[in-house]
């Protein structure tokens, strides 16, 4: 959602721009806009469960959830060796 | 790595306790999660961006309360809890933390 409404606002702020207008809407819808696309690329995910099946050396947890995001149930692998966790949708 | 929020596993004996283990992180939504989340706290009911942060804060710090025990060498977890805090406005916290121990099963 973040998306069209970042789009939306440097497409007004250009306009607003191109037209002379820089305050009190011109610049700052600019750093909206820019803020809002850029929060898309970094604000992802944290280890989003894929389908993707693991390499050697995982092990099933056994632990389960239904991730809230997208209802979906997902498995708990770990590496015992490291403690590092992943995660894996069913 | 077994994790427990009881003092004692089934079946099992804790042979060493190693002492308290945590997971910490801060993470926070950007820009854009937050003015959704904002527009949508005007009409009420669930924030799914801050369900999202809140579900991704978790799994980051059980990650890292799971590695750090595998670092000092145990096989399990007893008396897990988490706690949260707010940083600011938009930031929010969770610890989980425990005990990290190593049991073994109890032969019958």
């Amino acid at each position: 959602m973040s998306l069209p409404i970042g789009i939306a606002a440097l497409l007004i702020a250009i306009v607003l721009l191109v037209a002379g207008h820089f305050f009190p809407f011109g610049v700052p819808l600019t750093f909206i806009g820019i803020g809002l696309i850029a929060s898309l690329i970094y604000d992802r995910r944290y280890k989003p469960a894929s389908k993707q099946p693991l390499g050697p050396g995982w092990v099933d947890t056994g632990e389960r959830f239904i991730d809230p995001e997208t209802n979906k149930r997902v498995a708990v692998f770990m590496r015992p060796e490291t403690g590092e966790r992943d995660y894996r949708e069913l | 790595m077994l994790i427990v929020t009881t003092e004692n596993v089934a079946n099992h004996r804790v042979v060493r306790t190693l002492g308290q283990c945590f997971g910490i992180v801060v993470r926070s939504r950007g820009l854009g999660g937050n003015i959704v989340a904002g527009l949508r706290s005007i009409v009420g009911g669930e924030i799914p961006e801050y369900t999202r942060l809140l579900e991704d804060a978790r799994r980051h710090a059980i990650d890292r309360l799971v590695e750090n025990a595998t670092a000092m060498g145990a096989n399990a977890i007893v008396m897990m809890r988490f706690d949260s805090a707010e940083i600011g406005q938009t930031m929010s916290e969770i610890v989980a933390y425990g005990t990290a121990v190593v049991i073994e099963p109890v032969s019958r």
